[in-house]
């Protein structure tokens, strides 16, 4: 299964049991911290994609002097469905309320126009004085009852949490009856707090706009889906202004692993001298390094990438949302995708595995190119 | 099977600190006969070991060549030298062991590129050991040895592989009488299965030896061919 050399080169751990487990242990913790530095903006990056995608094409509200106001249904369907390029107009009902923790967001839900991914998720839509709540609404209870605080204060029995996978956007939400939305927020029967749109092609958001914003005779404000991308990609810049500063120590450690390890290496010029004046070639010695560093680096990394996927998104890893964004209810969870986090493996391989093994070739190459004469001499002065 | 070495106007010189130059070796012609034990001897310090080292591959003469079978070695590149090396053994006036492995694992180190299996080098590294008589110290880190038992560790190294070419550089230092005939009987052995055995020694007595060998004397850079 091994070769000789293979063999020879863990045996050559084993000489110095310690510090071969001390190394191991620094590059798993290491390639963990880097890991999870890189993995984080990206699994929010890409958890915003996904959940975007699902969001509508345009969000259309109506305002006036004293800011946004409730826009007539009929009326405004009409005149959005008379635009071209628009597919499908959804009134939406929702506003912000008081929870027992801070403010929530409110959304009233019909059976119509709900999210595909959302309803196949909900086991049934809040009747009335029921309610669906986000993961953090109300963090660390077993929530029976729900008192909500808007024009009317009331009491809604709790009925289902929303998945725990959208909580990047819904951790503060509370899905309730449209009826008892208008209740809450005070709002006339036959009106809506903004429209959603779908359009036929994503290039098509912006080119409408004016179109949409000139066909409603009062004044509207529109959000495009790239829009809010764009939004959540600047709140984003926080978590990657702390990478970039958390990243530099540990850089450093790694730089100061890859050193070490460099001088040790060169350290044994005299030893590898002696192996190729008993026959070793360039080659044989340049193998013997590499076997010896893969059987350090390579576990190191799985177990290091690993760590980090998990503290990312594995369960109980609050601290990563702590510290990136102050999250202090229940974290969220990440979509994982595929290509990501691929590239965030092999980020990771190259920023931490290259270097490691690259000390290892620099003796190797080193006497190459040396007379083996002097490379021994050293071992004489030891 | 090999004819020997044979080296053409061999000239070694350093440059010294203050840029004046030193010829070690002065244009040195010589043929080392397979089967034959070859021993040169000299003053300290008249180049010995510089010819060794050069024959070796170990370091590249200034002029002149060195040919094994028609082939000028000195003028390979470094990585077929290193392969060359292979088919030699070489006991070093300072043993130079690798201080970190047992007299086992320096014994096996010349099997381990050569691609057996590694208990076929543990055999073959512990039969060298019982030929030298270092069998008991074998799983004993080098640097609890005396002189003399790295010296045999050394020359356990040197033969462990059956090579065509040994080059001993005073093979015999730090060993008693009786050590030193039992060195000698061995690379005697190697010469008489027709490998080329080079050995220098400043103080070697011919009584020692256990045949009649080619006898060279090195003084001021130049070989003299004392007894054929």
């Amino acid at each position: 299964m091994f070769s000789t050399l293979q063999i020879w080169a863990f045996r050559d751990l084993l000489r110095r049991p310690y510090e071969s487990l001390l190394l191991g242990i620094t590059l798993t913790l290491t390639i963990a911290i880097v890991g999870t530095l890189l993995l984080f903006p990206r699994a929010v990056q890409d958890t915003l994609n996904t959940l975007l995608k699902a969001s509508p094409s345009i969000v259309l509200r109506r305002f006036d002097a004293a800011g946004f106001c409730p826009l007539p249904v009929p009326a405004s369907v009409r005149v959005a469905q008379t635009v071209v390029g628009v597919v499908s107009v959804r009134p939406r009902i929702w506003g912000l309320v008081n929870g027992p923790d801070g403010l929530l967001t409110m959304v009233g839900v019909q059976k119509e126009g709900m999210p595909e991914g959302l309803a196949s998720q909900l086991t049934r839509l809040p009747e009335r004085g029921e309610v669906i709540i986000g993961f953090g609404v109300v963090a660390g209870q077993s929530a029976g009852t729900l008192q909500l605080e808007g024009v009317i204060r009331q009491n809604y029995q709790v009925i289902d949490r929303l998945p725990e996978k959208t909580s990047l956007f819904t951790h503060d939400l509370v899905l309730m009856n449209p009826e008892d939305a208008r209740q809450l927020i005070s709002l006339p029967k036959g009106y809506a707090s903004d429209l959603a749109i779908d359009v036929f092609h994503e290039g098509e958001q912006d080119a409408i706009l004016s179109d949409l914003a000139a066909a409603f005779s009062w004044p509207v404000r529109c959000v495009t889906r790239r829009q809010s991308q764009g939004i959540s990609a600047s709140r984003l810049n926080r978590a990657r202004t702390l990478v970039a500063i958390t990243v530099i120590p540990a850089v450093l450690a790694l730089c100061l692993l890859v050193a070490v390890n460099t001088r040790k290496s060169m350290g044994r010029q005299s030893d590898l001298g002696i192996m190729k004046a008993t026959g070793w070639t360039t080659g044989d010695i340049i193998r013997f390094q590499m076997y010896r560093e893969l059987f350090v680096c390579l576990p190191s990394a799985v177990v290091g990438i690993c760590l980090s996927f998990v503290l990312v998104y594995g369960p109980g890893a609050s601290w990563v949302a702590d510290f990136f964004f102050g999250w202090k209810t229940i974290p969220p969870s990440f979509y994982l995708e595929t290509t990501g986090a691929a590239t965030v493996v092999l980020e990771v391989a190259a920023l931490m595995l290259v270097p490691v093994i690259a000390s290892a070739f620099l003796p190797a190459l080193k006497g190459a190119t040396s007379d083996v004469h002097d490379m021994i001499k050293g071992a004489g002065r030891r | 099977m090999t004819s020997g070495i044979t080296c053409r106007d061999l000239s070694v010189s350093f440059t010294l600190g203050n840029k004046k130059k030193r010829t070690v070796l002065d244009k040195i012609t010589a043929v080392f006969q397979a089967g034959k034990m070859s021993i040169i001897t000299g003053p300290v310090g008249t180049g010995k070991t510089t010819l060794l080292n050069t024959l070796a591959g170990l370091t590249r003469p200034t002029s002149g060549e060195v040919m094994v079978n028609d082939q000028a070695i000195s003028r390979w590149t470094g990585p077929h030298r290193d392969r060359w090396r292979r088919q030699a053994g070489i006991v070093f006036q300072h043993d130079h062991l690798v201080h970190d492995l047992t007299v086992l694992e320096n014994v096996m180190l010349p099997l381990i590129p050569l691609g057996h299996t590694l208990s076929a080098c543990r055999s073959q590294s512990m039969d060298a050991l019982e030929r030298v008589g270092l069998l008991n110290h074998a799983g004993n880190p080098v640097t609890s040895l005396s002189g003399g038992e790295r010296k045999k560790t050394a020359m356990a190294r040197a033969i462990v592989n059956q090579p065509d070419f040994i080059f001993a550089d005073e093979p015999t230092s730090h060993l008693d009488a009786e050590s030193s005939r039992q060195m000698m009987d061995l690379l005697y052995h190697h010469a008489c299965r027709n490998a080329v055995v080079i050995v220098a020694a400043h103080g070697l007595t011919l009584d020692t030896l256990p045949g009649p060998p080619l006898c060279y004397r090195l003084e001021h850079g130049v070989l003299n061919l004392l007894i054929s």
